[in-house]
């Protein structure tokens, strides 16, 4: 990132004036240079060539939006493979990884491009909403070009996020309070976790959610707040409230209080506590067997010790006559029957 | 009965003038010579039959001609079926000593004899299933089934059968169904507690079920258990599981009425196929038999006679309890006669009960103002209840005053309608001769046998409306979780977890059901183990696949497929309705007894659901070794 602050260019507040006009005059005059936006939260440089947005490079405190924290979040690159690589190449800028990303097969061009345009989108989002910081626009001849992000019109890249950020606010109105903490609902007690191999896991809940919803999935462990989540989210603001929002319609997240959330699960005997509510789902179906017993056995007596029913007492009836008219069959067989002589 | 009553009294007040008497038997000479039909008939058949059964031991070649002669005069004499010579054909045919030749003749013969009832054609299905003759045995079963349908008599079995089957059914496959999905739902319920409730939640949860249980068995309510377990599972439910709950729970709202219907056909059964071959060995059915006893009480009238002629039955068995019953049944319904109050006393005296009896008596003689009978026995109460002379006396007087001729009868000892206990004779009253036509146009007021079935099933007092409401209720709750429930739920089929997939998945699993999948051998033990997702048999594992193996339907039902699982589940439902009314034996003689239907089709049905099972494992291994060897 270009941090040397120089005096040709522009330079002012975001009070006075606002990151989309610098943007669309840049745009307009087909200016080429470099505009870095600064505020407490972060700093944000973006390069220019000819009024197109050919590269970009942020820092956030609150924020994932480092490719290297991206992809050791998305689980793409671990912490020792990127030592070694560090050890193995000269790794100066993100680009230099990036090149080492797709030589290694790590990643591909394709995955690359559509994480880079995420995370410029995502640097719009988040110093579209500052309002108190200092930009500067230092002109310049020659400006390098990101080589895995295409030339962007700087026009569609501020209505996309202008839309984010609306269609945002309106989803974290529905979220609030932000600092409510949810979990999966696919618990899983100390006893159990211990048995699953953690990657393997992943790779199987990999199955039944896209990328970004399983990263938005991972995050809730049942410590972190939504707005945490949000925050944290390598898939972006806007992204990550849409799929919160879905997770909760669908059940997926479930709500975690303070008292039964994660800290019950850690508890010495999981499964024992668990089972309480099952059991009592059990105890009612033993009442319906025991009952249904006592009615048909003692209800339905048959005999002259037990009350007899209506149904017992006519099958009787009709037992009886039965086989009456089966011993009358019976004699008419008799070649000696009185009935017949007569 | 009341007919023949009538007939009687009717002969004698006739006014014996001579002329009468002259009118009379030219009548009856006229009728002697010239229509003389069914007695001639009678005799000559009993010729032809003695022909067909003098024959021993019987060969074909002797049976044919005898029994185209008995035929051919049944057919003269215009009598269509002649059932107790059909019902004595098939005894001569089970004797096992006979050729198959000749018992099929025989069977054959019972048909043509009686060519309208289902009986001769279901013992002929029944003698070719026997031989090994299947094609033949099903087309005689369809035929036995037409003529069950068809025939007045048989179709009240019929009837019977299929409206008590219209109650038993969706009550039976909402008892197994909720059974099932408690266990298949009893991992969503652990894991559910353990997200929602606190420790005082659950604590309160337990104790909550421990007094419904308490309720439901005290009680005992197992259809209240029945709504109350349906509703809570819908709490945690899929919704192709509420959804089945759903449409049972809704058929609930026919069960009592079809209760209500199947039992009037029982009632009206009085044995009216029995009786009717009974009394016709000439073939011709008796007409005041079918006069009221061949359909469903339409009015009080007809309710009360069935019930007391299956209490008069009862009685001459010595089956006191059960004729008491049928009695009291009456009482129930708010008909008061004073026949019914005086047999009912006498019935509590003949089991010892004398407290009530008296009551009933003067009840019974406050409506039988003219007989002394209800006065009668009422001193004999006096006597047998604590050897009061006085009022035993004065009740004596009494009963010879209204009819003298009670003082006769006491050294009538042969008389059919008294019975003996301790010395004492108790005398029963038939129902009054203007009872038909004071109760006929008077509909039932009153369900009698729905305060039984909520008896049964619920508990003592519940009626029509409050039955509803209950079902209402249960239904509206279903409606409700059904539009909370979340379209993506999923239970997993092999460790009853709970999970939501985002995606529409293929695979019925959870995710860590499908990754310790991965390295499994094909032993049945261990396919149980995988598929109860633990290295051991816990007992309600062993449960599970118990369950899985004997009750068809329920493997698909914890994978999920409830449309088939419910399919399968209904067949057997159905063929345990069957074998149960078949266990009563009244209808040993009909269709439903066979072997097609009683042996067969669990066959068929377990065999279905083990083929099935393999369908629907098979893939399962299959995904489970392609994901073991990457």
């Amino acid at each position: 990132m270009n941090n040397t602050w120089v005096t040709k260019g522009l330079d002012a507040n975001l009070e006075n004036f606002e990151l989309t006009d610098i943007m669309q005059l840049i745009t307009q005059q087909a200016k080429s240079g470099f505009l870095t936006v600064k505020s407490s939260d972060g700093i944000c440089s973006w390069s220019f060539n000819e009024g197109s947005l050919v590269d970009f490079d942020c820092e956030f405190s609150n924020h994932v939006l480092e490719l290297k924290n991206i992809l050791k979040q998305s689980s793409i690159l671990s912490d020792s493979q990127l030592i070694s690589l560090h050890k193995d190449n000269y790794l100066d800028t993100n680009h230099d990884l990036e090149k080492i990303l797709i030589s290694k097969n790590i990643s591909n061009r394709e995955e690359l491009e559509r994480t880079n345009l995420r995370r410029l989108i995502e640097s719009f989002v988040i110093t579209l909403q500052w309002t108190k910081g200092r930009y500067k626009f230092i002109p310049a001849d020659k400006i390098n070009h990101h080589p895995f992000l295409a030339p962007q019109d700087v026009n569609f890249i501020i209505l996309e996020s202008l839309r984010q950020i609306d269609e945002m606010a309106v989803m974290k109105k529905r979220l609030q309070p932000l600092d409510r903490i949810f979990e999966n609902s696919l618990t899983l007690s100390d006893d159990e976790s211990s048995g699953v191999n953690g990657i393997l896991l992943q790779e199987g809940l990999k199955d039944q959610f896209d990328q970004g919803e399983f990263e938005v999935y991972k995050l809730f462990d049942g410590r972190r707040s939504l707005q945490e989540i949000i925050e944290t989210s390598i898939t972006g603001q806007f992204h990550s409230c849409d799929t919160i929002i879905n997770f909760i319609n669908r059940n997926v997240v479930a709500l975690a209080t303070t008292e039964t959330g994660y800290q019950l699960r850690k508890s010495p005997e999981p499964v024992q506590i668990r089972n309480l509510t099952g059991i009592a789902l059990l105890i009612l179906s033993g009442a319906l067997l025991l009952s249904t017993f006592l009615t048909v056995e003692f209800g339905n007596g048959r005999g002259s010790l037990k009350r007899p029913t209506l149904f017992s007492a006519i099958i009787d009836n009709l037992e009886a006559d039965q086989q009456m008219t089966q011993k009358l069959a019976r004699e008419l067989l008799k070649q000696d029957n009185p009935n017949q002589s007569k | 009965m009341l007919k023949s009553t009538t007939k009687r009294s009717c002969l004698r007040e006739k006014p014996g003038t001579a002329y009468s008497l002259i009118l009379l038997s030219i009548i009856l000479l006229l009728f002697v010579q010239i229509l003389p039909t069914e007695v001639r008939a009678d005799s000559n058949l009993q010729d032809a039959w003695q022909e067909i059964i003098s024959q021993q031991p019987p060969s074909c070649d002797s049976l044919k001609p005898a029994v185209d002669r008995f035929i051919n005069i049944q057919q003269q004499s215009n009598i269509k079926n002649i059932s107790i010579y059909s019902l004595a054909l098939i005894q001569m045919a089970a004797d096992d000593k006979l050729s198959p030749v000749v018992k099929e003749t025989l069977t054959t013969a019972a048909i043509r004899i009686s060519p309208e009832y289902s009986f001769p054609e279901t013992a002929f299905c029944k003698l070719m299933f026997e031989q090994h003759r299947y094609p033949t045995s099903l087309v005689s079963l369809f035929r036995a089934l037409k003529k069950f349908q068809s025939n007045p008599l048989e179709s009240l079995y019929a009837s019977t059968f299929f409206w008590l089957a219209l109650a038993f059914t969706p009550l039976a496959l909402l008892f197994f169904l909720s059974l099932i999905l408690s266990i298949k739902y009893y991992r969503a319920f652990c894991d559910k507690g353990n997200l929602n409730l606190s420790n005082q939640g659950r604590l309160k949860t337990i104790l909550i079920s421990l007094t419904v249980a308490f309720l439901i068995i005290v009680l005992p309510a197992p259809l209240l258990g029945l709504l109350i377990l349906s509703v809570s599972l819908a709490l945690l439910a899929t919704r192709n599981d509420i959804i089945a709950l759903l449409l049972l729970v809704a058929s609930l709202i026919i069960v009592p009425l079809a209760y209500e219907k199947g039992m009037a056909s029982l009632l009206a059964l009085d044995s009216s196929f029995f009786k009717a071959a009974r009394s016709s060995t000439s073939g011709i059915n008796s007409e005041d038999n079918e006069a009221y006893l061949t359909q469903p009480a339409t009015n009080q009238s007809q309710l009360v006679l069935q019930l007391f002629a299956q209490a008069e039955a009862a009685r001459r068995r010595r089956e006191y309890a059960k004729a008491t019953f049928f009695l009291e049944k009456i009482i129930d319904n708010r008909v008061e006669i004073g026949a019914v109050y005086n047999n009912l006393a006498n019935l509590y005296i003949l089991q010892g009960n004398y407290e009530k009896s008296e009551a009933l008596f003067v009840k019974a003689a406050k409506f039988e103002k003219d007989s002394g009978i209800p006065y009668y026995n009422l001193s004999v109460t006096y006597i047998q209840k604590n050897f009061n002379l006085q009022k035993s006396s004065q009740a004596l007087a009494k009963a010879f005053k209204l009819d003298p001729s009670l003082s006769k009868v006491q050294t009538d000892i042969s008389n059919s309608e008294s019975e003996l206990r301790s010395g004492t004779r108790l005398f029963f009253m038939n129902l009054p001769e203007n009872f038909y036509r004071r109760y006929a146009d008077a509909q039932p007021g009153k369900k009698i046998y729905l305060p039984e079935f909520f008896q049964q099933v619920l508990f003592p007092g519940v009626n029509l409306i409050l039955y509803f409401i209950l079902i209402s209720v249960s239904l509206a709750g279903l409606i409700y979780f059904l539009y909370q429930t979340p379209a993506n739920r999923r239970i997993c089929s092999n460790c009853g977890r709970m999970f939501h997939p985002v995606q529409k998945i293929k695979e019925k699993h959870c995710p860590i059901c499908l990754l310790n999948n991965s390295s499994q051998t094909s032993s049945l033990l261990n396919g149980f183990r995988v598929m109860t997702n633990s290295s051991k048999l816990y007992p309600l594992k062993i449960v599970k696949a118990v369950t899985w193996v004997l009750i068809p339907g329920s493997y698909p039902m914890f994978a999920g497929y409830t449309m088939i699982g419910s399919g399968l589940m209904f067949l057997t439902v159905l063929w345990f309705y069957n074998h149960l009314i078949c266990q009563t034996t009244i209808m040993a003689p009909f269709p439903p007894s066979t072997a097609w239907i009683n042996t067969l089709l669990p066959f068929i049905i377990w065999s279905l659901n083990f083929i099935i099972l393999i369908f629907m494992l098979s893939p399962k291994r299959r995904h489970k070794f392609s994901r073991g060897n990457p």
